[in-house]
């Protein structure tokens, strides 16, 4: 009897040692598994916390290349409208500054932050078969405004790598379409089918440190303090870079030198 | 209180033991009660059925293990052990081409106690290589001399038996090995005289001059594997000959072999 | 038996006194018996324990299997991740919400206790009149079943006893009568009903409202409590389901199978249906938010292609060992053929897993790199697979590459061979040219395809010089001797530019199959199509500029079989292609000579023939008594029956010649056993002997000494890494798996068809045809000159313009800023419709006839022509006679041709969305989103203006039909 018992005794505690649960401590869950998987966007970034500024001016050395005048025959409109219109690849002031070159940050700049586009768009115009501005910059998601202000079809093609791309006709004068880009690109070209004369050179940003030197060959930006690689590019010289670190409230001097490449 | 006590001492073990050894339902199971005498120790093993198949008493001879080697107990325990496990695994077997090889995998894989497959097949093994040792004892015991010569016989129909279940389980689970073993195996038979159609005087047994009675569809190869090949004729023909018709036999015999003897005297008792 | 039974009888005599008493009966001093002996109780004691803790590490052993620890490991994971969710949607409960409706909730449930007795009494109320309506409801029925048999009754007797019909009629509108009556009372009762119920609810109704409202403001932190509930409910419960025996009712710990009706496992002599149980452990496998989890629970890569319930490839239709192999009914790491990708890896699982190769296993589960080799089993057809760039390569490569022409495979019996015809090589190659081509094809032109047979791995030592250049003399001579040179059919024309030259290969559009040079790799698209024709570099030291000349003039007039299609060049074009060709020589080339026979290592290898069929004496007589020449016949035409050229190349004499190399009927599933790895040290895996054979297919003689004549023959291609992978990726996918066609990818004869000649021809080289191709881009800068890209062109063309533009493509001139032309192809009728019905049936265009009459208005047509001149279409469109002034570079298509050429349908959509039809378009939109940029006309209706558009194009430009105004 007690031998029997015994026996059923330890029958019954093999059986539930065997079931009892162990093992499996071996594994661990995800890094982040408990966000709930939402990106995270940050904190906003604050415009008042850039108390410093990078300036400068984009300088041409040496004789501009001479722009030609572009044959417009191709639209009695434009032959009118536009006339006397010359090539804008290289645009060089009086005092030898380089017009149209933009001006940008590539790091430094705090990428935790999330940086808010500005609610005012940016007008890209058709004027006399040219775009005006001819070179500018903006961020993403930021709204973009077609005008066609000529009496003329155009055509706004963009070229973005990684953006979609657009084409987007205006038949009317005086007609404006609205668009943006959602993802920061670096320099790409827009052009009207149309007129194939016609360009215009953007980039997008995710964040506010971007401008051109538009036509005074000068530029300044807002940065809060801290060291910067900054980025000049020319639709036909390209790119030069320079490194600048910046105190608050003070103005860091940032000039690049362009000249025509030997040949 | 003094009542309490009475049914405490009522409910003792000793008591109960007594009271339930007294009962009607115990006396009917039990109907020697506790071996306390060489009589009833007697009356034990002849009473009960399983137990009245063993001697009521061995010879003192019958357990020098280095007479023995208890080889044939151990033979015979392997083939206990071999139906059990083969029982259990006839639930999740079954000898069909499109099944067979799977199911071995299943028991290995999933089955609970799957495990039997493991034990069937060592247990095999096991039980070949202990005949051939339980064999070469009696014969080195000289165990096989007058009487008992036709022991040795039934012996040896025992180890052939044992053997063939051996060729016809080998083939269950029908992978690659299984399948071209018993196709060498098998196609030994075709060389048999007379009764294998590549034999020697296959053509000799004909009716008059030109209907041959043993070709390859009507020789030993064909009776064995039900078929000219090794397939799922063979595979059912093997399964039925592994699981019952080769044990019946097995058993049959061995019967025999072990009344034969205690006939003679008991295990290893003097010549 | 026993005289003493203990359960009743006759008492019988005392027993007689204990045996131990009587020493002649006395047990441990008779010496014959040996229960009392203690040894024996050892022994019995001893195995009987042993036996117990056997059977017992047995059962436990048998039960811990390794997948039960990794169901553990998930649910407890899960467990973990499950918190994780509910402490986020409890911090996301609106707490002031639920406070207020709580409040709600309970003044409903103060009003309701307040107006109790009301409230039970209009209960009791309703009660009763359920009651009441369930037995008047059926009487009603009953009556209704009444009637139905008096009906009866009196209409058989109507019909057989009319006589005595009366009283029965009567019995029957009786009855009826009650019908109505009842019903009545039904309908009374059902309006109470509802008019009680509605009087409760409103006492109860806002309450219940109000929780419900609340439990869905809780719900889901509250259902991811109980799943946690529901997940882990214990240890106690846990081990106890789990328990070993007691896991037959309801185990937490399962494996886990998906069964498989139509896909099959190999097993021995037979195709079994697959039960996959890979999901014991990959617990995490179909569900996206596992995507990081570890491994084995981590989620499928691309769960919306694989493994996902929309996916094309469906769980719990295709399992999971279909595409990675291995032994799908096991559940223990090692068994069931896990792979390794990489050394690492495996030194990894090793540490890890203990794992082992189960060399039993005859597939073993495909390593990662080797993944897309499954995809061939069911992607039998001649189009890409998608997803899969390394088998498309592959197949290219075979297709390019000509393996075929040696080695039976299926799928290319009817493929013409590789190589150029070789019965008319006297007319375009001199001896010399052709022996260094030999020796070392890739030192002629880097992108050579030709393959090298000589100088390998195992015949490159200097002791196989002679020989190696007394066999290649010897195929030369034996090859011209053989050779018809007809005449060329014209003479080339002095004066062709080689600037001209140049700057028409580069444009006109060879460089869609050609290249000059080695080919640059494009991160943007593939380049191997254009290895499709053959590399360009070189020509001038090659052949002369008669022979170029008459090639691109007219292909099929110098080689009958080409695949090259007729580039329509003018004499001038082709002078100026052949002289620009014909400027590319290799001057290092040049200036090599080729080594002088040596008679001796010729006599060697002519011996070797003769010896076939005589004995060895016999065999130098005939050759002591040979000239040279006749030496170098018989080896030359041993030599090529031996290397097997004819396998690529048509030789006279050899056109049935049986292919020299081994079937690859179905390489993917060749028994281990069967591979010969010689003495390389490699992995003994089918894909390793692949890849090195690939790689060097003459390495597995290294080390071993042969004969010449038994080397090893397959020649080295040079193929690179990539070229190597996909090749075996091809290799290890030609499996003998039989899939049942329900299971493949439907695909209509028409598409597969179609797909079968598009790569046949090559078209991918120039045009983007479903997704992939246009390897020309490359090569040109500007988006603007691309040969256009073929999406929608079975909805976009009419069938009867397509067929003749197909036949004829340079009948009209469709788009004139293309410098590119579209080739002839020589595609005769049959062809033909295989393209149009192959690009209808992509877009599910109607094929071949189709109704192009346009139903439409006049004010349909006016606006038509107003939007025309507001869009100022003509600005870019020539339109019939109305050129713009522009160069031809700048112009857009002509609207004149639109009628017979487009389908009326296809310009709707076009003209709504041009880049989702062709993305980097120079055609304008008109419409953002579906609102028209052209407002004023039609009322800026979208639709209406799109048809309007077409009117104008089909009707007013173009002389299209106007259909019927029903």
């Amino acid at each position: 009897m007690n031998s029997q018992r015994a026996l059923g005794l330890a029958l019954a505690l093999t059986l539930a040692a065997a079931g009892c649960g162990g093992g499996g401590d071996e594994f661990s869950l995800p890094e982040g598994a408990g966000s709930g998987g939402a990106a995270p966007t940050g904190p906003a970034y604050d415009p008042a916390t850039a108390t410093a500024s990078i300036a400068g001016s984009i300088l041409f050395e040496g004789d501009a290349p001479e722009m030609p005048p572009i044959q417009m025959s191709a639209d009695p409109y434009c032959l009118d409208a536009g006339a006397g219109t010359r090539e804008e690849a290289v645009m060089v002031t009086d005092d030898a500054k380089l017009r149209n070159t933009m001006v940008f940050i590539r790091s430094g700049h705090d990428t935790g932050l999330f940086y808010a586009p500005p609610a005012e768009p940016v007008v890209l115009d058709q004027e006399g078969c040219r775009y005006i501005p001819h070179v500018f910059t903006m961020m993403m998601n930021q709204d973009i405004t077609f005008r066609n202000s000529d009496n003329t079809l155009h055509n706004i093609h963009a070229f973005p790598m990684v953006n979609m791309q657009i084409n987007v006709g205006q038949a009317i004068q005086g007609m404006e379409t609205t668009d943006s880009f959602t993802i920061a690109e670096g320099p790409f070209a827009i052009r009207c089918d149309v007129h194939r004369w016609m360009n215009s050179f953007t980039a997008v940003f995710d964040h506010p440190f971007h401008t051109t030197s538009g036509d005074t060959g000068d530029y300044a930006i807002n940065v809060p303090p801290g060291a910067y690689e900054v980025v000049a590019w020319h639709e036909r010289y390209g790119e030069m870079t320079g490194s600048v670190t910046v105190a608050a409230g003070e103005t860091a001097e940032m000039s690049f030198t362009y000249s025509e490449p030997a040949e | 209180m003094s009542q309490l006590k009475d049914l405490l001492s009522n409910l003792s073990p000793a008591k109960l033991g007594e009271a339930i050894q007294k009962s009607q339902i115990y006396r009917s199971v039990f109907r020697v009660g506790v071996p306390v005498s060489d009589r009833k120790r007697m009356l034990v093993m002849l009473g009960n059925v399983f137990l009245h198949l063993h001697p009521v008493k061995v010879r003192k001879s019958g357990i020098r293990l280095r007479f023995t080697w208890c080889m044939g107990g151990i033979t015979f325990f392997l083939f206990l052990v071999l139906t059990f496990t083969g029982l259990l695994l006839m639930f999740y077997y079954r000898p069909t081409i499109e099944y067979a090889y799977v199911d071995i995998i299943d028991l290995r894989e999933q089955v609970p106690l799957g495990i039997m497959r493991e034990i069937h097949r060592w247990g095999a093994h096991a039980m070949v290589i202990s005949v051939w040792l339980h064999m070469f004892r009696v014969f080195m015991t000289g165990s096989y001399k007058p009487p008992r010569e036709f022991n040795w016989g039934v012996g040896v129909i025992l180890l052939v038996l044992t053997l063939l279940l051996s060729f016809t389980g080998y083939l269950l689970p029908w992978d690659q090995l299984a399948m071209w073993a018993i196709t060498v195996g098998s196609n030994m038979a075709r060389a048999t005289p007379f009764a294998g159609y590549e034999g020697p005087g296959a053509n000799l047994l004909t009716l008059g001059e030109n209907i041959p009675l043993i070709s390859s569809t009507s020789d030993a190869r064909f009776a064995l594997l039900g078929g000219t090949r090794v397939g799922e004729m063979a595979l059912l023909r093997f399964y039925v000959l592994h699981c019952v018709g080769l044990p019946l036999v097995a058993g049959f015999l061995m019967a025999v072999h072990f009344w034969r003897i205690r006939r003679d005297g008991g295990i290893s008792g003097p010549l | 038996m026993s005289s003493e039974t203990p359960n009743g009888g006759t008492p019988k005599p005392a027993i007689p006194p204990p045996a131990k008493k009587d020493p002649a009966l006395n047990i441990s001093q008779r010496g014959d018996r040996l229960y009392t002996d203690n040894g024996l109780h050892k022994w019995f004691a001893i195995s009987s324990l042993l036996l117990f803790v056997f059977t017992v590490w047995m059962i436990v052993d048998d039960y811990n299997r390794e997948w039960r620890r990794y169901q553990r490991g998930f649910t407890r994971l899960s467990v973990l991740q499950t918190e994780l969710d509910r402490q986020a949607a409890a911090g996301a409960i609106d707490v002031a919400a639920v406070n207020a409706l709580s409040a709600e909730i309970e003044a409903a449930r103060v009003r309701i206790a307040e107006n109790a007795a009301t409230l039970s009494e209009v209960e009791s109320r309703l009660e009763a009149l359920n009651d009441e309506f369930y037995s008047t409801n059926q009487a009603y029925l009953f009556a209704r079943a009444e009637y139905d048999v008096e009906r009866y009754d009196y209409e058989e007797a109507v019909a057989n006893d009319p006589e005595n019909a009366e009283p029965l009629r009567v019995i029957a509108e009786n009855r009826l009568a009650d019908i109505n009556q009842n019903l009545e009372d039904v309908e009374r009762l059902q309006i109470a009903i509802e008019e009680t119920t509605t009087e409760l609810d409103s006492y109860i109704g806002e309450r219940d409202r109000l929780s419900s409202e609340r439990d869905g403001l809780v719900a889901e932190a509250t259902q991811l409590e109980a799943a946690i509930v529901t997940l882990d409910p214990g240890l106690i419960r846990t081990s106890i389901r789990n328990a070993p025996i007691l896991d037959f009712m309801n185990p937490s710990e399962t494996v886990n199978q998906i069964q498989l009706q139509n896909l099959h496992y190999d097993a021995p002599f037979l195709q079994v249906p697959r039960v996959d149980r890979c999901t014991t452990c990959h617990l995490g496998i179909n569900d996206a938010a596992k995507d990081e989890w570890q491994q084995p629970f981590t989620a499928h890569p691309r769960l919306d292609v694989f493994v996902g319930a929309d996916s094309p490839h469906p769980m719990d239709g295709f399992g999971c060992t279909t595409c990675h192999a291995g032994l799908d009914r096991a559940v223990e790491f090692s068994r069931a053929g896990h792979v390794p990708d990489n050394a690492e890896q495996q030194a990894a699982w090793e540490d890890q897993y203990g794992w082992y190769l189960d060399h039993f296993l005859e597939t073993p589960m495909l390593p990662m790199d080797r993944i897309e080799a499954s995809c061939l089993k069911c992607h039998t057809g001649a189009g890409d697979v998608p997803e899969a760039p390394a088998l498309n390569m592959g197949r290219d490569l075979i297709r390019t590459y000509g393996c075929f022409g040696c080695h039976n495979m299926p799928g290319y019996e009817e493929v013409r061979r590789v190589g150029p015809d070789l019965t008319t090589i006297g007319g375009k190659l001199d001896p010399e040219w052709v022996k260094k081509w030999l020796a070392d094809p890739r030192a002629f032109k880097s992108e050579a395809r030709m393959p090298k047979f000589w100088f390998n791995s195992n015949n490159g030592g200097p002791e196989f010089e002679a020989r190696n250049n007394a066999e290649i003399t010897a195929i030369t001579e034996y090859l011209f001797s053989r050779s018809q040179d007809d005449p060329l059919p014209a003479a080339a024309p002095a004066g062709g530019d080689v600037g001209r030259g140049q700057a028409l290969v580069e444009s006109v559009g060879c460089l869609g199959c050609h290249a000059v040079g080695p080919i640059p790799d494009d991160p943007a698209r593939t380049q191997h199509r254009r290895r499709f024709g053959y590399n360009l570099a070189s020509q001038g030291s090659k052949t002369s500029a008669d022979w170029l000349y008459n090639w691109v003039r007219d292909p099929r007039a110098v080689w009958h079989d080409t695949n090259m299609p007729d580039m329509r060049l003018t004499d001038a074009e082709a002078a100026d292609v052949a002289a620009y060709l014909v400027s590319l020589t290799n001057p290092e080339w040049e200036a090599e000579a080729f080594p002088e026979l040596d008679e001796a290592a010729l006599d060697e290898v002519t011996l070797e023939f003769l010896r076939t069929g005589s004995t060895g004496i016999q065999a130098q007589e005939a050759l002591a008594e040979m000239t040279l020449e006749e030496k170098i016949m018989t080896t030359g035409e041993g030599l090529v029956a031996r290397y097997g050229c004819f396998g690529c190349h048509v030789i006279e004499g050899f056109e049935t010649a049986q292919p020299i190399g081994t079937e690859l009927t179905q390489p993917g599933s060749k028994l281990l056993n069967q591979f010969d790895f010689g003495f390389l040290d490699i992995e003994h895996t089918r894909t390793e002997w692949y890849a090195a054979k690939m790689a060097d297919p003459r390495i597995f003689d290294v080390d071993r000494v042969k004969r010449p004549e038994e080397l090893l023959r397959m020649p080295d291609f040079g193929f690179d890494e990539e070229q190597v992978g996909a090749i075996v990726m091809i290799l290890t996918g030609l499996v003998k798996d039989q899939v049942t066609p329900d299971m493949r990818n439907d695909l209509t004869a028409d598409i597969e068809a179609g797909r079968g000649l598009v790569a046949q021809r090559n078209c991918r080289g120039c045009h983007e045809i479903e997704g992939a191709g246009g390897d020309i881009r490359s090569t040109i800068a500007d988006q603007g000159l691309w040969p256009p890209l073929l999406n929608t062109q079975g909805a976009k063309t009419q069938p009867m313009w397509l067929h003749s533009f197909l036949q004829e493509p340079g009948e009209e001139t469709l788009r004139p800023w293309l410098s590119a032309r579209m080739p002839t192809f020589y595609l005769d009728q049959a062809e033909a419709t295989v393209l149009g019905k192959y690009f209808s049936a992509i877009d599910n265009a109607p094929y071949p006839f189709i109704d192009t009459a346009i139903a439409t208005t006049d004010e349909s047509l006016t606006a038509g022509r107003e939007l025309f001149e507001l869009a100022q279409c003509n600005l870019c469109h020539p339109a019939g006679d109305q050129m713009p002034d522009r160069d031809a570079a700048d112009l857009a298509p002509d609207l004149g041709l639109a009628a017979e050429r487009l389908r009326p349908e296809w310009v709707e959509d076009w003209i709504l969305d041009p880049q989702a039809i062709a993305p980097g378009t120079r055609m304008p939109a008109f419409y953002i989103d579906g609102v028209s940029q052209l407002p004023g006309i039609l009322d800026g209706d979208t639709p209406g203006q799109l048809e309007a558009f077409r009117d104008h194009l089909f009707l007013t430009i173009g002389n299209g039909e106007r259909a019927e105004d029903n």
